[in-house]
């Protein structure tokens, strides 16, 4: 498979969150502004493709009864240096995302990535498969996102584009908002790539 | 019949020293990183204090409370405190300045907080603690307690604070925290009137 059929295979025929139901729990709490969800996705997409890439390195010599502890040191490792370079450089992104950043190494999609591809698969390719992953993740917040923060505060990027007249709908910035964005979505793409292509 | 030698990596001790060394060169990486960043994390974390500030502030330690006091020339501006309360999802921390006569709430600030972003992590926007600015904090010698109301109230009274739309627990905890803290803080120190 070339390389960019490898992404494109992650990040959108198989997306970690419509597809494989994945990393639901960040795409519900963070996108209620798209700056956050701008960031976190580029976090996972990060610390995806970096801890799949080493993942893959080290495949040959990981003995299959500690695999699992061995993914979870490799992912932590790289999610607390997503962490420390926000902190150091971007300050105030890594104050309003707070634990979310630390919360990237439960996300089920690194560990998914890790142990569906990258575990089988060469280090180039883990590497362009997690970005992959990543980038179909930050499709999806950004894509949430937008009609909440468009909604919900009448913004885009914190830009005002709505005037004074838009009554802010504050159910978008609370949490149900998230769910129902999340379903419809998943409607909406079953409903018009996979069902059919099924029919 | 010699005895076939199992190669190393087959051998039941070569995951134990395989994580082991995989840990500790992990760990190192991270020392090493966060080592390289300590300096630039803390940069941001203190508050730069100039000149100025000393000029002005004094610190205070007393056996169970730390303030600073605002002094010009030698007139007493008042008086600032670190206060800290129970938010939804952590301690919520601020800064909160008091008038010399401990009536009135100069301004409040948050500094550190572990809300939810973009609901109760607006507790730091500056349209919300700039509401605590001016309150008068005792009335007719018992402590205010301040009201939520909602965001779109035009005009607030002395006891009302305007609240934030989805984050009712938040909103709560910080005016809590100012009431208890200030409360606190008052039974400690007793000033002249």
């Amino acid at each position: 498979m070339s390389k960019s059929n490898i992404f494109f295979e992650a990040s959108f025929k198989e997306n970690s969150v419509w597809r494989q139901v994945l990393g639901i729990c960040s795409s519900l709490a963070v996108t209620n502004l798209m700056m956050n969800s701008l960031v976190m996705g580029l976090g996972v997409m990060f610390s995806t493709a970096l801890s799949s890439f080493t993942i893959s390195l080290l495949r040959d010599y990981t003995p299959r009864s500690v695999r699992m502890m061995v993914q979870t040191l490799i992912i932590a490792a790289w999610v607390i240096i997503v962490d420390l370079y926000l902190k150091a450089f971007i300050p105030d992104v890594s104050k309003q995302l707070g634990p979310y950043v630390g919360l990237i190494i439960t996300n089920c999609i690194l560990m998914g990535r890790a142990e569906a591809f990258a575990a089988k698969n060469t280090p180039v390719d883990s590497f362009v498969d997690g970005l992959g992953a990543g980038f179909g993740y930050t499709f999806v917040l950004l894509l949430i996102s937008f009609f909440r923060e468009i909604f919900g505060f009448g913004s885009i990027f914190g830009f005002q584009i709505m005037g004074s007249w838009w009554p802010k709908w504050s159910i978008m910035v609370m949490a149900p908002s998230a769910f129902f964005m999340l379903a419809l979505l998943f409607w909406y793409i079953q409903e018009k790539y996979y069902l059919k292509a099924k029919k | 019949v010699e005895k076939e030698k199992t190669p190393f990596k087959e051998t039941r001790i070569y995951p134990v020293v395989f994580m082991i060394l995989i840990t500790a060169f992990f760990v190192g990486i991270l020392a090493f990183f966060y080592h390289s960043t300590k300096e630039k994390v803390k940069m941001h974390e203190d508050m730069t204090f100039n000149d100025d500030f000393n000029k002005y502030i004094k610190e205070i330690k007393t056996d169970n409370l730390t303030y600073f006091e605002a002094k010009k020339d030698t007139t007493l501006l008042g008086y600032a405190f670190f206060i800290q309360g129970k938010g939804l999802w952590g301690s919520v921390f601020s800064i909160v300045s008091l008038s010399p006569d401990l009536e009135k709430i100069i301004k409040l600030t948050i500094t550190s907080q572990s809300e939810t972003p973009g609901l109760g992590a607006r507790i730091t926007e500056a349209w919300f603690t700039d509401q605590f600015s001016d309150k008068i904090i005792t009335v007719k010698g018992s402590p205010v307690k301040f009201n939520l109301v909602s965001e779109n109230k035009a005009e607030l009274n002395n006891d009302e604070i305007k609240q934030i739309t989805g984050a009712t627990l938040s909103t709560k905890a910080v005016t809590d925290m100012v009431y208890n803290e200030i409360n606190r803080i008052k039974k400690i120190i007793k000033v002249n009137k």
